[in-house]
């Protein structure tokens, strides 16, 4: 919850005063929808999409370039989601000792993921406006990418 | 193993849908970035299979007495590795976890084994079965669920604990069979009875020297023989008094198990009747077999809702020997059991009523009417009370500060006076 509070207040924060209520509204629409999921996990979906219709508010009103925050805005979703599924993990069971540290170990590792992969595909997006290092950079990941896959390849057939 | 998704897929996927039309609506490549998380989480989600999970469960004894805490052993082992496998001994009513965690949530690589190790308490008494586990394994994304139940249940009886009790209801009458209870007839025995003129064929060593030298004439001792004698236990289960966990019942249980075990080490002859939805019956018999005979049957005991008129005809006859000593454990609550304890008394059977009061469960409310309704309750079971006594047969309460010693004291003196009177 306050995750997805923070979110909207984030939101609400950036946008510009034209959009800053209708954004906030909705993120806060979305946190009191997430409050509901813990009891309701049906109600999960609405909550997380709630608060990235508060992002996609303020996208349509603000209309800025390309944006960063997305990034930002798809972590946080991700964690949320996954911070959810573990309350009602932990309300019904407890882990083994040694074994607490794995699930927040592993939303921090799904919300980073989440950040990179979002920020590649803006970084695609991208490519065509700035060109340039952007284009250098994806050349260089596509390249990295088609080494990776031969070597795979390479050890497999070695291996059979 | 059931498979079944988390609340997360679809949460995830209506978000990756809505982000991706919106992404097109308003030509925002950034929707669709927010969208790609969601979209790959639930892809790689789904993918989960089944893993091959085998458990087995050693308790390390299958006979207990309330207060006892048994060690379970749980047995777990996957063919595959499972990220997270929740563990989970179904522990039936009667039970409660006094150490280790239950259920728990384990990591287990490609055909590891792993031991939990649990101690159960047994806080009542029952015939039960325990060996139930409940598995559900999720995969390291864990948006999909693998749950099974493992059936591993072996029988396990848990006795009810015996009350202190030092002295029991003397019984009116003996039975032919030699047995610890002096019995008022005169003959061969070791309580002295009384003294009487020698007849021929008395035995030489029952001559009273002492009495026969102030008489001049030769007078014999006469004693009491020690004799067995049949204890039928009726149990009244056609109602009962229930707060939560605790109940009449419970008490009514316990305290015939009490009755039962002391008895038979006196060598009586104990049989049972449980009275309720269901009859059962034991015949009168002695020994230690007979003793798990009726505390097996005892266990087995529970409150069947009936509405058929019973009363003591449905008895078999051979479960109520003539001359027998009938106690009767009920609340008094139903009025078929009342119905049939007067029957038994009009047949002449010797009768003890231990009332297991229902007052310790009852909640009376504030209204002034609630606390006449109460009082007319109270007074109606007395009379109910004096009834038994008027016929003869002795009614005692148990109740949460009446110990079954104490009770059976109130019996005894009761019988004390009831033979004077008849004297």
């Amino acid at each position: 919850m306050a995750v997805s509070g923070g979110l909207a207040l984030w939101l609400g924060l950036s946008a510009t005063p034209d959009a800053a209520g209708a954004v906030l509204a909705a993120g806060l629409l979305g946190t009191a929808a997430t409050a509901i999921a813990f009891l309701r996990p049906v109600v999960l979906g609405a909550a997380l999409t709630a608060s990235a219709g508060a992002y996609a508010l303020l996208l349509a009103i603000d209309d800025p370039p390309l944006d960063s925050r997305a990034a930002g805005v798809a972590a946080a979703l991700v964690v949320v989601g996954e911070l959810s599924g573990w309350a009602r993990e932990l309300a019904g069971t407890r882990d083994e000792p040694g074994g607490v540290w794995r699930r927040p170990a592993w939303i921090a590792g799904v919300a980073v993921g989440a950040l990179g992969l979002c920020w590649m595909v803006l970084a695609i997006a991208d490519v065509t406006r700035l060109e340039g290092l952007g284009i250098e950079a994806v050349g260089a990941l596509a390249a990295l990418t088609a080494l990776v896959v031969a070597a795979r390849l390479a050890g497999t057939r070695g291996g059979s | 193993m059931t498979r079944s998704a988390d609340a997360r897929v679809g949460a995830y996927a209506l978000l990756a849908a809505a982000a991706l039309v919106a992404a097109l609506a308003l030509r925002r490549t950034e929707l669709a970035a927010v969208a790609a998380p969601f979209a790959l989480l639930v892809a790689l989600g789904v993918r989960s299979t089944a893993p091959v999970v085998r458990a087995w469960v050693d308790v390390d004894r299958d006979r207990a007495v309330e207060g006892d805490n048994l060690d379970a052993l749980v047995t777990v082992r996957s063919e595959s590795a499972v990220d997270r496998l929740e563990v989970g001994l179904a522990l039936p009513d009667g039970l409660e976890l006094a150490e280790g965690t239950n259920p728990v949530a384990i990591r287990l690589a490609e055909g590891e084994e792993r031991e939990l190790q649990l101690r159960v308490r047994c806080v009542r008494w029952s015939a039960l079965e325990l060996g139930e586990v409940w598995l559900r394994a999720r995969d390291r994304v864990g948006l999909v669920r693998h749950e099974g139940r493992i059936d591993r249940r072996r029988p396990l009886r848990v006795y009810p604990t015996p009350e202190r009790l030092q002295r029991l209801v003397a019984p009116a009458h003996t039975q032919a069979a030699t047995g610890s209870e002096v019995a008022r007839v005169r003959a061969e025995g070791l309580e002295f009875a009384d003294t009487r003129p020698f007849v021929p064929g008395d035995l030489v060593r029952s001559i009273n020297w002492r009495a026969t030298a102030r008489r001049g004439s030769l007078v014999v001792n006469e004693r009491h023989p020690e004799r067995n004698a049949d204890v039928v236990i009726f149990l009244d289960s056609l109602a009962e008094a229930r707060a939560s966990a605790q109940g009449t019942l419970e008490q009514a249980v316990r305290t015939a198990a009490t009755l039962a075990g002391r008895f038979l080490e006196r060598r009586d002859r104990v049989g049972l009747v449980t009275f309720g939805g269901f009859l059962r019956w034991l015949e009168p018999g002695s020994g230690l077999v007979q003793r798990y005979r009726l505390v097996d049957a005892l266990l087995e005991t529970g409150i069947e809702l009936s509405y058929a008129w019973k009363d003591v005809n449905v008895i078999p006859a051979r479960t109520l020997p003539p001359r027998a000593l009938v106690i009767a454990v009920t609340p008094l609550l139903d009025e078929r059991s009342i119905a049939a304890l007067f029957d038994l008394r009009g047949r002449g059977h010797d009768l003890v009523v231990l009332e297991v009061s229902p007052e310790p469960y009852l909640e009376p409310g504030d209204d002034p009417s609630d606390a006449l309704a109460l009082r007319l309750w109270r007074l109606q079971r007395a009379e109910l009370r004096a009834s038994f006594e008027r016929l003869g047969a002795a009614v005692a309460t148990l109740g949460d500060d009446t110990a079954l010693e104490e009770a059976l004291e109130g019996v005894r003196a009761y019988r004390r006076h009831a033979r004077l009177a008849r004297r």
